[in-house]
């Protein structure tokens, strides 16, 4: 019943990252949920120390920043929130088969800009940054490769 | 990066002039100083699809813009970034190697649970119970005698209507309560082999935590040889002794796993996080492991049998609806059949008295069925309908408030906030996240483990391991021409 492995043999991505040799071993760094904000999702802003030799410091925490701020755009009490469970209990829930929520909009704009960080700055490096959608947001995992 | 411009040169569809070799030496640059502010934004013409819970497949497409008609500064710009972020991708699609792609299968199949499923897996409920079909009966034909044979004697197409769109938001709260997924937490993401080895040679993989910022903490219980709780002390001892220990069943070391206590920060306060033993994940604070659906639900209110599921995160909106929208209908059905005998008793002239009430009774003998049924079952509605109300304003679950666990010497969970109105909306109007475990999306099948050193009650697999190694040869050729 994991998320995990089985969805990482499914997608398209390489087994190599970087694209320049067949890498050897894996290993998984994970970030944790940062819980002092209540119930809005935020993870941990720390640089794990598996990561010290290959990449920056500042880049990564800006990468952590810019997610931490995409969930919580989509998480936050907003109008738009507001308005979209309201409509959706005074038409007798049939709107939710027509129109997808801005909260399902704003997690799809989280994955790509995961993907576009994966792809422009991680993975030269031979590092991906998991989706955390596939990983329940209980915690953030990055995966090492050497 | 310059060795693969002659094949890129090949493979692309526009000729590539000196402004491209430009945007060559840019994106190296890039990739050397890694500037997240200079990255051209990709438009339209790119879309990569991760595989997300949204989308059924992935695929990364890459359509090419229409040529551009006039060669002015401004669209020079812009197909230079549409080349680089076009290049960049065609880049990495052709020198990497691509795994081997698997036969695929729904996810709602692998559910380990007790949680039924209909539909193919859009419908999820809980355990069977006959009170779901009680309730749903209920609520339907109590109304619609009441539309048939009460609310006649009043005429009026607004009430009627107001009814009606009441009954029909009662009884589709009550579905959507039942039928939708109250926040299904995975299995198993937890224990997660430390290292992988991709050279398929290699049959070892230990079974560790994985490096996270908990592991520091002072509390490490399997890492503790001499504690009788450790899983390695017991392998040490009684692997090669051949003790009646080393046979007996009742803890299997290698079958078992341990993990170390965690303690995190919920709003400046120290909260221990609870690790579940079927699921094996560490819980997210609030959330609960069902015994009767047989997984951990965020948020869990209470596992209600009217509506044959639990009550989680993401369905509690719709089973305060259901309660509301009950006792809303149960006192106007009530009211409704008391103000029909009465008129009907005071059309005839009577007095309000026994004798009155028997002769309404032979005559129309709905409004007193229905009176009945109300009162004897309305209490609980209001009973539920204010409880959770008042749970509602305070933030708290219905856990949390049986158990006490609050901050000590207050009324508060450690989630509220002290405003009655900001708790509404953190309760009902946040927006309903979708399904962790998404019934109907499309994984690859985990494939059998033959390894002993994984134990075989897990079901974790490692699909690096599992790849047959003929297929090594396949993977170290770069895609050109295709």
């Amino acid at each position: 019943m994991s998320n995990r492995f089985s969805i990482r043999a499914d997608q398209p991505r390489p087994l190599s990252f970087d694209g320049k040799k067949m890498p050897s071993v894996e290993r998984y760094v994970r970030i944790e949920r940062d819980y002092s904000h209540g119930e809005i999702c935020q993870f941990n802003v720390e640089f794990p120390p598996m990561l010290a030799g290959r990449i920056e410091k500042t880049i990564f925490l800006d990468t952590l920043n810019l997610i931490n701020q995409q969930l919580y755009d989509a998480e936050k009490i907003s109008f738009l929130n507001f308005f979209d469970v309201l409509i959706s209990c005074l038409t007798i829930y049939t709107i939710d088969f027509c129109y997808k929520t801005t909260y399902e909009k704003k997690l799809k704009k989280l994955s790509n800009t995961i993907a576009e960080q994966n792809r422009i700055i991680y993975e030269p490096k031979g590092l991906h940054i998991n989706d955390p959608r596939e990983n329940a947001f209980l915690f953030l995992e990055i995966c090492v490769q050497e | 990066m310059t060795s693969l411009i002659p094949l890129l040169k090949k493979e692309s569809q526009y000729t590539l002039d000196k402004e491209s070799y430009e945007g060559d030496i840019q994106m190296e640059e890039i990739y050397k100083q890694n500037l997240v502010n200079s990255i051209p934004k990709s438009n339209s013409d790119i879309n990569v699809h991760v595989a997300g819970n949204s989308s059924k497949r992935t695929s990364v497409v890459s359509t090419p813009p229409p040529p551009s008609p006039k060669l002015t500064k401004l669209a020079n710009d812009k197909r230079r970034s549409k080349r680089l972020s076009r290049l960049s991708q065609q880049i990495s699609m052709q020198t990497k190697y691509l795994a081997p792609s698997k036969p695929k299968i729904k996810r709602w199949k692998l559910y380990e649970g007790k949680s039924k499923m209909f539909l193919h897996g859009r419908i999820v409920t809980g355990n069977d119970s006959i009170l779901f079909l009680l309730s749903t009966n209920l609520i339907t034909v109590p109304c619609i005698l009441f539309m048939i044979f009460v609310m006649p004697e009043y005429n009026s197409l607004f009430f009627y209507i107001i009814f009606a769109y009441l009954t029909i938001f009662c009884t589709a709260s009550l579905l959507k309560t039942s039928w939708t997924d109250p926040g299904i937490l995975p299995r198993n993401l937890e224990p997660l082999p430390n290292e992988v080895h991709l050279n398929f040679n290699s049959s070892s993989s230990s079974l560790e935590m994985p490096e996270s910022s908990y592991s520091n903490s002072a509390n490490l219980r399997y890492q503790d040889t001499n504690s009788p709780y450790s899983s390695t002390s017991y392998l040490n001892k009684n692997q090669n002794q051949n003790t009646l220990a080393s046979t007996y069943p009742f803890i299997s070391p290698a079958k078992s796993f341990i993990p170390s206590m965690r303690n995190i920060v919920v709003n400046g306060r120290i909260v221990s996080q609870k690790f579940c033993d079927t699921c094996k994940i560490y819980r997210p604070p609030r959330s609960f492991h069902c015994c009767y659906c047989d997984n951990c639900v965020e948020n869990c209110d209470h596992h209600c049998p009217w509506t044959a599921n639990c009550i989680g995160k993401r369905n509690y909106r719709y089973f305060y609806a259901f309660i509301c929208s009950s006792t809303i209908l149960s006192f106007i059905v009530l009211f409704g059949s008391i103000n029909f005998i009465y008129r009907k008793i005071k059309q005839k002239g009577l007095n309000v008295n026994f004798d009155s009430l028997m002769t309404c009774l032979t005559e129309h003998p709905v409004p007193y069925v229905l009176a009945f049924i109300i009162i004897i079952i309305g209490w609980f509605n209001t009973f539920m309908s204010g409880y959770h109300t008042y749970l509602i304003c305070k933030n708290i679950t219905t856990h949390e408030q049986l158990k006490e666990q609050y901050i000590p010497n207050t009324n508060k969970s450690y989630f509220t906030t002290d405003n009655v109105f900001k708790n509404i909306l953190l309760v009902l109007f946040r927006p309903v996240a979708p399904a962790r475990y998404a019934m109907r999306q499309y994984i690859s099948i985990p494939s059998k483990n033959n390894d002993s050193a994984i134990p075989s009650n897990s079901p974790i697999v490692n699909p690096f391991l599992s790849d047959p190694p003929n297929s090594n040869s396949n993977n170290y050729c770069v895609n050109v021409g295709s």
